[in-house]
């Protein structure tokens, strides 16, 4: 926020620093460090992929924005992400252009990672290096020669403890010294495979030369540091052939019962209490329209936004977790080949999962892909993993089924939903595959990095931003979308002594009406058909929509009441209307279809492309409605 | 003789050398710039089962490279496990 007032008042004034380097290297950690964590998300000029901005902290002297980037290994780029890093290099931000690079290397590292150092410098913008993972180092008794550095490198060179901040006052210090730019960014031309081997045998040979053990000059070599002994160990079970798919089924287990279990009373409690304000507020006010607007419309629509943010936030906090110790790395190996076939990565499998309790924390945690094509794809089917807000609609339906039947049947029905719905995903998937281009090569080359204990009050806060950038970003668009579906069931007004329910001659009930040749193929009346356009407020509102339709007494609440009346339902020529065949129908058409207007807004938000939001809203529908005419055509048939 | 990298068993006491890189320019200039360069040591930790990805360590770091990256690199045995 105060960034912005910051431009506005005094543009240019600051200069502007880049942080570059490749991933893993401690770049974050360092730019917490300079800026107390305060950023403004920016996203490159058409472009999903994120970098922060943020201004240094008081605890430094020195006063500039600083510009953090997605990790790359060179300037090379070879995926979205480090395309943006080399464009953010010499893009004009609107802060003003970057006048120096402050390259992240590990000290652990530095053999693979001084090449980045050499690359940067053709830039011929000043540059100051940091030396990260220095307490590594430290514990491993090894110590850097920075006389040999700063000579080799021709730059300032600063060891940075990542854990303690030692170093940032060195740091600040070198950076209020540094000459302003002399001439404006080059970018350099792409290196040869000779060039580039040059300079890794050149790095080889500083980082044999510059790191030397403390204790014991020979022994050097074979010195291995505690934390990789360590990580050595737990990789010894965490990948072993059999017990890591275990702990990996465990673990992930784990992090899905949170966002599922964990969240559900939060999310109650949300819920409770705007239904409560509303109830509240039109009991103490006149009945006007514009109570029931603010009560019905706008608080409600508040709390559709709000309801999603302790999954989101646990969600994130979760990730936080298993990316910061070093975990979800090598879950994404584990379980990269079954992904891999379908046109995405190990990455892609955290979003999935969490798509099996709500789309929306799903699709923003697979904001972590660096592949566009793997988001895409990720993204697309997402909304097909039998998310939470399913298992009210499938409870009624299936009841109506099941009712007298042992219960097993239901269940084993009901698995049969989940695992039809991952076949449908891998299906569309496998599609998709095919069908988008791959724009380049992709190349894959996945770091493991040294299992480090996680940072807590770092991931609070990330997860914290995360969840308020949830809100201001997507709520907006959820909140107009709901408004807009509630005011299509209010208006028009039905008279006071109508014998219809307003639901049914709202704008929302004619339409209902009016589609009713395109869903009585699928075997839903007029009715069935108004509750599936209200279901797009959310899906388990099918449920409430049905009861105020078929005027069961205490509503959704009293489910002997609404599965008696459904079940006595009937077409106006006396046909039952709940029969096997437009049941399985319906649950065939809630499988797929996206039903979900905030889905719909977090699709438009994480893609930044109406076409990819619409296409995905309308290919799943269709393939819904077609799926649930053929399931209902066949059974019918068969006299179902 | 060299030996594709994609083909070679794992076993983290054997230690490789990088004999050359072939293939896909864009994949073998990543191969490079991560540190899996000609002349490059390195030890083949484990596979990933399914025929998932390989991990290879080079120094202290463990890379995972799919099939397609790990057809590009050519090994050579460096010495026999004590």
């Amino acid at each position: 926020m105060h960034l912005d007032s910051a431009t506005k008042s005094s543009p240019m004034t600051l200069p502007v620093i880049a942080l570059v380097g490749p991933p893993n290297a401690g770049k974050t950690t360092l730019y917490n460090w300079i800026t107390g964590a305060k950023y403004r998300a920016v996203n490159y000029p058409g472009s999903t992929v994120e970098y922060a901005i943020g201004e240094s902290a008081p605890r430094m002297k020195h006063r500039f924005y600083l510009i953090d980037t997605p990790g790359t290994y060179s300037l090379s780029p070879k995926g979205e992400d480090e395309e943006i890093t080399v464009k953010a290099l010499f893009h004009q931000h609107k802060v003003g252009n970057i006048s120096h690079i402050v390259i992240v290397v590990d000290g652990t590292q530095l053999n693979r990672h001084l090449m980045l150092v050499k690359q940067i410098q053709e830039i011929h913008l000043p540059v100051t290096v940091v030396v990260t993972m220095n307490d590594l180092l430290k514990k491993a008794g090894q110590k850097l020669n920075l006389k040999l550095l700063t000579e080799q490198l021709t730059c300032p060179v600063i060891l940075f403890d990542g854990v303690l901040g030692e170093g940032l006052t060195e740091l600040d210090q070198a950076l209020a010294n540094a000459k302003a730019p002399e001439q404006f960014a080059v970018r350099p031309q792409s290196w040869s495979p000779e060039k580039l081997d040059q300079a890794m045998h050149w790095a080889a040979r500083l980082n044999r030369d510059a790191v030397k053990s403390v204790k014991d000059e020979v022994r050097q070599s074979a010195h291995q540091s505690s934390v990789a002994n360590r990580t050595r160990l737990l990789d010894g079970f965490l990948l072993h052939p059999l017990l890591g798919p275990l702990f990996f089924f465990g673990i992930m287990s784990l992090l899905f019962t949170s966002i599922y279990w964990l969240a559900a009373p939060l999310m109650d409690l949300i819920d409770g209490s705007f239904g409560a304000s509303a109830e509240f507020l039109k009991s103490s006010l006149p009945g006007y329209v514009l109570t029931d607007f603010i009560a019905d419309g706008l608080i409600a629509g508040f709390g559709a936004v709000l309801v999603f943010v302790p999954q989101i936030f646990i969600l994130f906090f979760g990730v936080g977790l298993l990316e910061t110790s070093g975990y979800l790395a090598r879950a994404a190996t584990l379980i990269d080949r079954p992904l891999a076939m379908l046109g995405m990565s190990g990455r892609s499998f955290v979003p999935l999962l969490s798509g099996f309790a709500c789309a929306v924390p799903a699709m923003m945690a697979a904001r972590n892909l660096s592949s566009r094509r793997d988001r895409m794809i990720t993204n697309f089917i997402i909304p097909l993993m039998t998310c939470s807000a399913r298992l009210p609609v499938y409870g009624l339906l299936l009841g109506l089924i099941f009712i007298d039947a042992p219960a097993w049947q239901a269940g084993l029905a009901l698995a049969a939903l989940y695992i039809g719905a991952l076949i449908v995903g891998g299906l569309a998937a496998a599609v998709l595959n095919r069908l988008i281009a791959a724009d380049r090569k992709s190349v894959l080359v996945m770091e493991l990095p040294l299992y480090r204990p996680p940072r807590l009050t770092n991931i609070l806060v990330q997860s914290l931003k995360r969840t308020r950038d949830y809100v201001w970003r997507a709520g907006p668009t959820i909140l107009v979308l709901s408004i807009g579906i509630w005011g299509a069931s209010y208006f028009p007004r039905a008279p006071e002594d109508a014998a219809v329910s307003q639901l049914e001659q709202s704008y929302l009930g004619k339409a209902g009406q009016y589609l009713s040749p395109i869903t009585e193929p699928m075997g839903a009346d007029w009715r069935m058909g108004v509750g599936l356009l209200s279901a797009f407020a959310a899906r388990e509102v099918f449920v409430s929509a049905l009861a105020i339709i078929f005027s069961v007494e205490n509503g959704e609440e009293n489910v002997e009441g609404m599965l008696s009346t459904l079940k006595a339902a009937t077409w106006p020529d006396g046909r039952p209307l709940m029969t096997v065949a437009s049941v399985c129908s319906l649950l065939i058409f809630f499988m797929i279809s996206l039903q979900c207007l905030s889905t719909f807004a977090i699709a438009k938000k994480e893609s930044g492309s109406w076409n990819f939001a619409v296409g995905q809203l309308v290919a799943l529908n269709l393939a819904a409605y077609v799926l649930a005419v053929a399931t209902y055509q066949t059974l019918h048939f068969f006299g179902l | 003789m060299s030996l594709s990298l994609d083909t070679t068993e794992a076993n983290p006491r054997i230690s490789w050398t990088i004999d050359s890189l072939s293939g896909d320019a864009l994949i073998v200039e990543r191969l490079r710039e991560v540190g899996l360069f000609p002349g490059a040591e390195i030890s083949i930790v484990r596979r990933m089962p399914l025929g998932g990805p390989v991990v290879v360590r080079t120094g202290d770091v463990d890379l995972a490279l799919r099939s397609q990256e790990a057809q590009c690199i050519w090994i050579q045995r460096q010495k026999v496990p004590r």
